[in-house]
């Protein structure tokens, strides 16, 4: 608690100096689950300089754990400080309805980016891509990488970081069905998890590799998880000899993909999600219209177009100004380009 | 030697060794040399850290920002590396700033009077945010391979930091047993006012205790970096309690003076070969903290009921008069 509250005073003393600094502008909140990790450091640093670009003020903060409550006390501070829009990586698809709501009746725009809340909530989701196709990369990286991945008995595992986190085990949903349906000769050995804690990223896979000496595959969308299992993999010498893939970012994984221990892993770019989620925070702000099927072009970003909430399986869908805006693409990352990201 | 049959120590130590081999039942990959011996390896910086807090609980204090002061130290670890410092700066950089760290914490607690609890609650929130402040928040990555070669090494197929661990241990074993001083710590922590009639520097030896405590974090920074190879903003975090849990699993008493180095090495492993084992056992992973509370809790209940059923064959061997040498405490 002495934590959360020593962060949150900290927040309001900086808030208070941008508040009297700039006044008129357009001030927009950019919140992640928890900063501190590289990911949402980088959704972050993109969103502030599509802020830059725009000439408007963006703010990026949040609490410095993952907790619901932090949302909250951030959501009400943007709130009582006059923001225009907020756009949040919810923890919780129900838990900051309150907050949320609030902050709209008094007129704050609110977009949510990379995990999202019920679409009643908000006006657009930023998505990275739908479960569909995400869960279906995860596979295919696997399958790429094996010399033939339709026949032959193939033992795989998936290790994350919990399931209760939604994104990812929806992923993992979506991957499941996919190898049952494409590749019925894979048999799923063991689901790990890791709880985003380092020491047992690596701990749980050396066991797993010892447990399975015969393993093909360790599928991990987990930032922790990914470089967990490639350290472990080096640590027990049979790097190269596993496939090992799933969802990190490019600066964590980049010796691991220039030593050869992991050939190939996806993610989206998440600056360009955090450019994308000011853009069209922006645009509402400066009080356009946005509706399903509409197509624009983001500078950085590029071709864009509204979907309907249904891609995400929702079955409410507004009339105006609600949906879900995907990323253009998403991203392969391998040797020969990794080097061309840096986040 | 008899007290170390009726120890708690020894009884962990027979339930580990029961655990593995009920693994191996089911998946015998367990019983390979190299399966034992990462369970080892995973261990060593809870081990650490458990150590460095033993000398804390035998005060009878406690210290929960040890996770944070590793944390804090695996920080300034990777910073000065990716600086371009030498391997050998840099970890001495990282064990100045854990020591320190733990002067801090002895200082405030010793001096100011600050009760242990608040004044290490304050700390890990001071220390965890001193990391984001460092770091501006991001993951240190891309760590030289220098440091990660440690890791590798290894005598007689055993990896060298279990070498280096065991080596800390029985330093700090033979010292606990042998050394004056460090029987002040047990002192202390048994009967602070009569220790201080005995003419033992309390103050002294409490600062010594939480002092220790942060050398022992910064240590573990140290493994930890080497082995994960990169360090997250939530390093360590959470390792306080498990730290704590390791040693009282390990029978080192939370109402301080009694418990040994060995009582909280075992407890470390014990905590770390759980997880371990439930992957083994092909055991979903959901389970795994369900099944490792569970597995404390026993273990604990177990303790308890052999050592009254031990006291209460003492008491009536002692009524009925047959001897009055088998007591003692245990």
């Amino acid at each position: 608690m002495r934590k959360i509250s020593l962060v949150f005073a900290a927040a309001l003393i900086f808030a208070a100096v941008g508040t009297t600094a700039l006044a008129k502008q357009v001030k927009i909140a950019f919140i992640p689950k928890l900063t501190g990790v590289g990911f949402f450091e980088s959704g972050g640093k993109g969103a502030v300089e599509m802020g830059k670009k725009l000439g408007i003020y963006v703010k990026y903060d949040g609490p410095s754990t993952a907790s619901v409550s932090g949302q909250i006390e951030y959501i009400n501070n943007f709130v009582n400080q006059g923001y225009n829009a907020i756009a949040i990586s919810s923890l919780s698809p129900d838990g900051l309805k309150q907050a949320l709501n609030r902050a709209s009746k008094r007129g704050v725009i609110i977009l949510t980016w990379d995990s999202d809340v019920n679409p009643r909530d908000r006006t657009f989701y930023i998505s990275q891509g739908t479960a569909q196709q995400l869960g279906e990369l995860l596979v295919k990286m696997a399958a790429d990488q094996m010399k033939d991945p339709k026949s032959g008995h193939k033992k795989v595992a998936f290790h994350y970081s919990s399931p209760t986190v939604t994104d990812q085990n929806q992923w993992v949903v979506v991957a499941k069905k996919t190898i049952a349906e494409k590749y019925p000769n894979w048999e799923i050995v063991d689901t790990v998890y890791s709880n985003e804690d380092a020491q047992k990223a690596v701990q749980v896979p050396t066991a797993l590799f010892q447990a399975h000496p015969d393993l093909d595959a360790v599928i991990c969308p987990d930032a922790n998880a990914l470089p967990g299992t490639a350290q472990a993999a080096e640590n027990l010498g049979i790097a190269g000899k596993v496939i090992i893939t799933g969802f990190s970012t490019p600066n964590t994984m980049r010796p691991y993909v220039k030593r050869g221990t992991v050939k190939a892993f996806g993610l989206w770019d998440v600056v360009k999600q955090g450019k994308l989620a000011i853009y069209v925070a922006n645009m509402l702000v400066q009080g356009k219209k946005l509706h399903v099927g509409d197509e624009f072009d983001v500078p950085d970003v590029g071709h864009v177009k509204v979907s309907p909430n249904s891609i995400q399986g929702y079955t409410y869908q507004g009339d105006v100004n609600n949906g879900i805006i995907l990323l253009p693409e998403r991203v392969v990352f391998t040797i020969d380009n990794i080097d061309n990201y840096d986040f | 030697m008899k007290r170390f049959f009726k120890s708690r120590e020894l009884l962990i130590m027979l339930l580990l060794a029961v655990l593995i081999i009920i693994t191996g039942l089911f998946n015998k990959n367990v019983y390979k040399f190299d399966s034992i011996s990462e369970i080892f390896n995973a261990s060593l910086t809870l081990t650490l850290i458990s150590l460095g807090e033993m000398f804390v609980i035998l005060t009878r204090g406690i210290d929960v920002s040890v996770g944070a002061t590793a944390g804090l130290a695996a920080v300034i670890l990777g910073t000065t590396l990716n600086l371009g410092w030498p391997i050998g700066w840099a970890i001495l950089a990282a064990i100045i700033t854990g020591t320190l760290a733990g002067m801090v914490n002895a200082f405030g607690i010793t001096s100011m009077r600050v009760p242990p609890i608040i004044m290490t609650l304050g700390t890990l929130g001071i220390y965890r945010g001193l990391m984001r402040i460092i770091t501006g928040g991001s993951w240190i990555e891309n760590l030289p391979q220098s440091i990660k070669e440690p890791n590798r090494w290894d005598i007689l197929h055993v990896p060298f930091f279990v070498w280096m661990t065991l080596i800390v241990i029985a330093i700090t074993a033979y010292i606990t047993l042998k050394a004056r001083p460090a029987r002040y710590f047990y002192a202390v922590g048994d009967n602070e006012e009569g220790a201080y009639l005995l003419g033992i520097p309390v103050k002294l030896t409490q600062f010594a205790a939480y002092t220790l405590a942060g050398f022992f974090a910064a240590l573990a920074a140290i493994v930890f970096t080497s082995q994960i190879g990169f360090v997250s903003m939530n390093a360590a975090d959470g390792f306080e309690l498990k730290a704590i849990a390791a040693n009282v699993l390990g029978g080192v008493s939370l109402t301080g003076g009694i418990g040994t180095p060995l009582g909280a090495t075992i407890g470390a492993l014990f905590m770390t070969a759980v997880h371990s084992m439930l992957i083994f056992l092909g055991i979903p992973g959901i389970w795994d903290n369900a099944f490792a509370g569970i597995i404390l809790l026993t273990v604990v209940y177990i303790d308890y009921r052999v050592r009254t059923t031990i006291e209460l064959q003492q008491r009536q061997s002692r009524i009925r008069g047959e001897s009055g040498a088998v007591g003692g405490e245990s």
